[in-house]
């Protein structure tokens, strides 16, 4: 559930890139650190958490999975 | 470097912002992405208008508008002036200096110690640490310049730093005290090591400009832009500020013997808001007594943003309130720069108009008050 909704979000943003396929979004270009600002400001807001600007770190966005475990991260409490 | 400078008080501050204003919503356009999602980055980062200076206006134009607008007030006398430092990293022409220019501009007394500091983002702290040092040296009065043209070095299509840009000058005047509270504390950083990640490639002797610099690419991140034009790698100056800034603070407050939660205002540099947002956050302290405001209603103005945020936010409290407040700035270099001190007690903290058209001589323009722009309640173009 979460992981289609970060696809979801990811998609919004980025809508010509296959975030399906499993590769380093930061390493392949499919992310900028603008494109990191936007994602931030949506799953705070849609996830009711705030993330800390320590996280804010290319390998907390490299994947699907990392955003999910940057969410759990992020509501289980401040850094 | 630490430093700690007895005996002086900022007396005034005033900035000047040009009367021209650009929407981002009318700019979208121009940039190689959605509407929809410029937009949406447009809310996280604050991109709502920011101020450009007509062609016609310099740097210099700015900053001696604002000058002029002391000396018509009687804020300001040309007898009482020691000297004038002008911080910026645009001028007039490459010889003579900014500070000669303005000399000439303002007809000041010969023996007005005049001289140049080129800085970028810590430009204001590393203006008034430098004119405080003046004071201690034995001068009475020193006017601190700082002003910026930024926006013309930014690449209209790239949306990631033309929305950022504005235009601005302010004049910080500083003055010899017996108050023994009138002390200022300082710390600087650099680490030009990673000087790659805020450059301007071509332009200097390293890169002259020169057609082949001028042609413009696709970068990695879909914008347009040339080797003349501002680079930023946004990832790299986050991760800098949040690593570098807290400690910063911590380590000035313990150095001035302030408990850090006795600042009562941090006045920091304004990159934008998204930024602002997570420092204030990270140091632990309100969102609203680190004010974040600047590039929504004005733009990144380098140098100019502390004064911008301070007379913008604060403005006439200063003048019978005194709050003890934290300048922090980081950019360029990479470097950083804090100083605390008491503010207040002012003879004057006013945001005013430049009329556009290259005008130094005050003409009667209006003082902005916060509340005023926010809201879509700015001055249009040629309005009073």
């Amino acid at each position: 559930m979460m992981e289609e909704q970060v696809l979801h979000i990811l998609k919004e943003i980025q809508p010509a890139y296959a975030f399906e396929e499993g590769v380093d979004f930061i390493e392949e270009g499919y992310l900028d650190s603008f494109d990191v600002v936007t994602l931030v400001s949506e799953l705070e807001e849609q996830f009711s958490v705030s993330i800390s600007a320590l996280d804010i770190v290319p390998e907390n966005f490299a994947s699907v999975r990392a955003v999910c475990d940057l969410i759990r991260r992020s509501a289980a409490g401040p850094r | 470097m630490l430093a700690t400078i007895h005996g002086v008080r900022i007396r005034g501050v005033c900035a000047t912002v040009p009367r021209q204003v650009y929407r981002f919503e009318d700019e979208l356009k121009n940039f190689p992405f959605p509407e929809k999602t410029s937009r949406r980055l447009g809310k996280v980062m604050g991109f709502r208008e920011h101020r450009i200076a007509d062609a016609r206006t310099t740097p210099c134009d700015l900053a001696s508008y604002t000058m002029n607008y002391l000396f018509h007030r009687g804020w300001l006398r040309k007898d009482r002036l020691r000297a004038m430092i002008v911080v910026a990293q645009m001028a007039d022409h490459p010889v003579p200096g900014n500070s000669k220019v303005m000399h000439g501009q303002l007809g000041l007394p010969g023996e007005v110690f005049c001289t140049d500091v080129y800085e970028n983002c810590i430009g204001f702290v590393s203006g008034l640490f430098t004119a405080c040092s003046y004071i201690q040296a034995g001068m009475e009065e020193v006017a601190l310049v700082t002003t910026d043209g930024g926006a013309c070095r930014a690449n209209p299509l790239d949306r990631n730093t033309y929305p950022l840009c504005g235009d601005a000058a302010a004049v910080t005047v500083v003055s010899r005290s017996d108050d023994p509270d009138d002390v200022l504390h300082f710390v600087f950083r650099n680490d030009g090591s990673r000087r790659e990640a805020l450059m301007t490639p071509a332009g200097g002797c390293r890169m002259p400009a020169t057609a082949e610099t001028a042609r413009m690419f696709k970068d990695e991140m879909g914008n347009y832009r040339s080797l003349n034009h501002m680079y930023m790698d946004g990832t790299a100056v986050f991760q800098f500020v949040m690593e570098s800034v807290p400690p910063l603070i911590e380590e000035l407050c313990r150095y001035a013997g302030v408990d850090r939660s006795a600042i009562q205002y941090h006045l920091t540099h304004q990159p934008n808001r998204f930024m602002l947002q997570k420092l204030a956050d990270l140091l632990g302290v309100p969102r609203d007594i680190l004010f974040n405001n600047v590039v929504e209603n004005f733009g990144n103005t380098s140098s100019v943003t502390i004064p911008v945020a301070t007379t913008f936010n604060l403005g006439k409290r200063l003048l019978n309130e005194r709050f003890r407040v934290c300048f922090s700035a980081f950019g360029a270099g990479l470097s950083l720069a804090a100083a605390t001190c008491r503010l207040g007690g002012m003879d004057f903290c006013d945001l005013i108009e430049h009329p556009g058209n290259g005008c130094i001589a005050y003409t009667e323009s209006r003082a902005l008050e916060k509340g005023e722009t926010q809201g879509g309640g700015a001055a249009q173009p040629g309005q009073e």
